[in-house]
């Protein structure tokens, strides 16, 4: 073999454990959510909807960090569960892949929002307002990280 | 740019999982490299050249573009 075990081993096991404590991080932001919508009483006029969205959000975060943490402690004790997610993870292709679905992802959002900019001026201008602050952070964003991963590479 | 691997791979008799697992990518990144629809990094090439014992422009045939 190529490429030594030992690499398949340590690093992946790093990065699995960081993902359990991300997910308990995720759990406890989750019930923290739950609280805020059923223990605090929200003050704005739409409370009922508040507290069912808190309530909801909280939720869906609890459900999904269990399911991570379930999966990556799984993954942690068994060895050749581990090695495959290395590949997985390290393999070109998939980067390759995961990165030029974020690009037209972006691409796609940016021209969605221009749309959606056009149709908002005809409608509400506070909506045309929101959209166009949107597409400035987006915009600002992608400046940013391009200036960032220039100095990187 | 076009590649030996498939030959490679068939006259050793080595299957596509076992040529994955020794460069360390997915089976789907060799049958890509295989079908030509996706070109190895120089790591990679550098590693599936090596697995056979040649060179890297042994296995990977790099071919100029031509543009108008």
């Amino acid at each position: 073999m190529l490429v030594s075990e030992s690499r398949a081993g340590k690093t992946i096991e790093k990065r699995v454990k960081l993902r359990i404590v991300y997910a308990v991080l995720l759990c406890i932001l989750g019930i923290a959510s739950v609280c805020v919508g059923t223990f605090v009483p929200l003050a704005s006029g739409n409370g009922d909807y508040s507290a069912g969205f808190y309530t909801g959000v909280g939720c869906g975060l609890i459900e999904a960090s269990v399911i991570t943490i379930i999966k990556n402690v799984r993954m942690l004790k068994n060895a050749e569960a581990l090695k495959e997610r290395e590949i997985y993870e390290s393999d070109e292709r998939n980067r390759l892949i995961g990165l030029k679905s974020w690009s037209y992802a972006g691409y796609a959002m940016f021209i969605i929002l221009y749309i959606a900019l056009l149709v908002a001026g005809a409608v509400d201008v506070v909506i045309m307002n929101t959209i166009l602050v949107v597409l400035g952070v987006f915009a600002l964003c992608l400046l940013i990280s391009r200036k960032v991963v220039e100095k990187t590479i | 740019m076009k590649n030996k691997i498939k030959e490679l791979r068939k006259e050793r008799r080595i299957s596509q999982e076992e040529l994955a697992a020794a460069v360390s990518v997915t089976r789907q990144t060799i049958i890509s490299l295989e079908n030509g629809k996706y070109n190895a990094s120089l790591i990679l090439a550098h590693e599936i050249a090596k697995y056979f014992g040649k060179t890297i422009e042994e296995v990977f045939l790099f071919e100029e573009e031509t543009s108008c």
